[in-house]
């Protein structure tokens, strides 16, 4: 028993040594910025509790979905999918079977996907929600883009899951050199983006048009998210300190924040938005990103700018509209 | 199985049929099901309690059958897995037939890695998936056209190993987590999870919450190289001090020298792994950083004492 004490009692001193220097090193917390954002009450059901919102989208003011992820009163650490609607009056709350609570979108008011744990993918159709497991998908569905009949899913390895309308395909471009996506963009001219990250190369990114890739180098630092107007306003942005912004002709790197970034929405040369850890808020003003604040330190997972009404964020806090 | 074809926007190609939810229960969802008695749940809450202590959760991350979609690969593919039904080869101690190899890692997806703002967790989920398929479907095939037979446990610790480093590396490729090194455990103590998680079963102990726990706690993939290696040092030294108590005890001596030598192992495997992952370049680092610290505070207390000193003088 000595021998097993000394033996934890060396490593407890060698551990300490080692760590303590690092914890004694933490960067001070930047400082917020100005309190812009207000929150938005969700008729949360009852039973339902520590409501995290993981995506919004939607087509317009007044067809909006807020993706949520929620704990069920009895249930312990168990978490549910719920979604919320805005039809430009009232939220509307509405369960979804089977965790599709990674990503939606909102292709048309009768035509919204959400997808999420373990293949599961779920499909409004104006009236109801119908949920699904893919047969074969025993992962993770992370973000899906797209248009009607046309879904990209990524899903954090070199192959990305299809849906032609009918079939659901797993395909692996040679065009991304095995490079592991966890993220996409689609641009409304029919283009499919995708980050191409790999060890020793620029970090790059993958197009999809007219069924042929290329690939289009952007910047050192890795790319995680992307977002973007329109061919001539594109955003490819790191998880930590730096974004990338091209306006038609080139790249051109701007510092962001060394919180993790953890959503991104564009919707013009002039307005953008970065959401992240430890409640991180940034906004941009058309040359730099400025912070802004929504009164929390938690996770904020979530933006969208529905056009001509004011961007929403949401995270672990809640639902929050812009002043 | 997926319908794999050449060509498509550039790629091999798998098609999938979608199915309405819940699944169907697979073709070994009831000698799998967890198991659960009244000394096992509340073996079970401890752990879950202690384990919120920690940051983390062991909790089971999918819901009741009314709204589950949990992973069912391994419970679908038990019958491929190595043990299955004959643990070690010794059918007689096999308990009922129990599908060790599966057991372990049914129990592990469904119970690790809630909090993954990351998506390092996800990506070594999704590919142990695709690396056991991968091998599933490189077994002989039957007259039927499926495979046929077990990997090994060779391929199942492979399939980890792979999993960990290359999510990493991906992590690492698009600087989403820059740090994570933590490699996979040694594969004695791998052996001993994967064969005990049925045997705590066999006794009533559902081992989803203790499997889940001990991963997340000593082979978080998000882990430094180096706290992973503290943390399992820590494990490595339990085992050796539980090994040398019960060696004091002629009966169990035997027992007591197994666990000390287990210990052993793991502590010099994982050194070895987590000098390969880059411990000795975040020691360097971090020393670095500590004496870059120092530096500028004697700079700065200099520069002060500095300036004191020509204020004073000017003074005189």
């Amino acid at each position: 028993m000595s021998r097993g004490r000394t033996v934890l009692t060396l490593l407890s001193a060698l551990l300490g040594a080692i760590l303590l220097p690092s914890a004694c090193m933490k960067k001070p917390i930047a400082d917020p910025g100005p309190l812009e954002w207000d929150p938005v009450p969700l008729p949360i059901p009852a039973g339902y509790d520590n409501v995290t919102v993981k995506t919004i989208r939607g087509t317009g003011a007044k067809d909006i979905w807020v993706l949520t992820s929620a704990h069920r009163s009895g249930d312990g650490g168990m978490r549910y999918g719920l979604a919320f609607h805005y039809d430009g009056v009232a939220w509307t709350p509405s369960d979804l079977p089977g965790r599709p609570t990674r990503s939606l979108i909102a292709i048309a008011p009768d035509d919204v996907w959400a997808v999420g744990a373990y293949g599961t993918v779920a499909h409004w159709d104006g009236h109801s929600w119908t949920t699904s497991k893919i047969d074969g998908i025993d992962y993770d569905l992370l973000e899906v883009v797209g248009w009607h009949d046309d879904l990209w899913i990524a899903v954090a390895d070199s192959n990305l899951v299809h849906f032609d309308g009918s079939r659901w395909y797993s395909i692996t471009p040679p065009a991304l050199g095995g490079a592991s996506v966890s993220s996409l963009f689609a641009l409304t001219t029919g283009e499919l983006l995708v980050p191409r990250n790999l060890e020793g190369q620029t970090p790059s990114l993958g197009r999809l048009a007219k069924g042929a890739w290329r690939v289009e180098p952007v910047g050192p630092g890795g790319i995680v998210h992307l977002a973007g107007s329109g061919p001539r306003d594109l955003w490819a942005v790191g998880a930590f300190n730096h974004s990338y912004h091209f306006d038609g002709f080139a790249w051109t790197r701007f510092p962001t924040s060394d919180s993790r970034v953890l959503g991104v929405f564009a919707t013009s040369s002039t307005e953008a938005y970065l959401v992240g850890e430890s409640g991180l808020v940034l906004a941009w003003n058309g040359s730099s990103w400025t912070r802004s604040s929504a009164g929390t330190s938690t996770r904020m997972w979530a933006v969208y700018a529905p056009p001509g009404a004011k961007p929403l964020i949401g995270g672990e806090a809640g639902l929050f509209r812009h002043r | 199985m997926p319908d794999v074809t050449r060509g498509g926007l550039g790629g091999d190609v798998a098609y999938y049929r979608a199915m309405a939810t819940p699944k169907p229960p697979g073709p070994n969802d009831k000698a799998m099901a967890e198991p659960h008695t009244p000394w096992g749940d509340a073996i079970n809450s401890v752990v879950n309690k202690v384990t919120s202590l920690t940051g983390y959760d062991s909790h089971r991350v999918t819901d009741p059958p009314n709204h589950g979609t949990d992973n069912p690969f391994y419970r679908d593919n038990a019958q491929h897995m190595p043990g299955w039904g004959n643990t070690f080869g010794l059918g007689a101690l096999d308990p009922h037939g129990v599908p060790s190899g599966a057991t372990a890692q049914d129990r592990a997806t469904n119970y690790v890695g809630q909090d993954d703002p990351t998506g390092v967790w996800n990506g070594v989920r999704k590919r142990l998936v695709t690396n056991q398929q991968a091998d599933i479907d490189a077994l002989p095939k039957g007259p039927d056209g499926k495979p046929q037979g077990n990997i090994s446990f060779g391929q199942v610790y492979g399939a980890h190993v792979d999993a960990y480093h290359d999510t990493q590396a991906a992590a690492h490729a698009d600087g989403s987590n820059p740090t994570a090194a933590n490699g996979f455990i040694d594969p004695g103590s791998f052996a001993l999870a994967m064969y005990g998680a049925p045997l705590m079963e066999h006794l009533g102990i559902n081992s989803g919450p203790i499997t889940g726990a001990s991963i997340d706690y000593f082979n978080d993939p998000t882990d430094t190289a180096t706290s992973g290696w503290a943390k399992r040092m820590g494990l490595a030294g339990g085992e050796m001090a539980a090994g040398s108590t019960m060696m004091m005890n002629p009966l169990t001596a035997p027992a007591g020298l197994a666990t000390m030598g287990l210990g052993a192992f793991g502590a010099a495997w994982n050194t070895g792994t987590a000098v390969k992952n880059g411990m000795l370049d975040e020691w360097g680092n971090a020393i670095g950083d500590t004496a870059g610290a120092v530096g500028n505070g004697i700079a700065n207390g200099a520069k002060g004492l500095g300036k004191g000193l020509g204020n004073l003088t000017g003074l005189w």
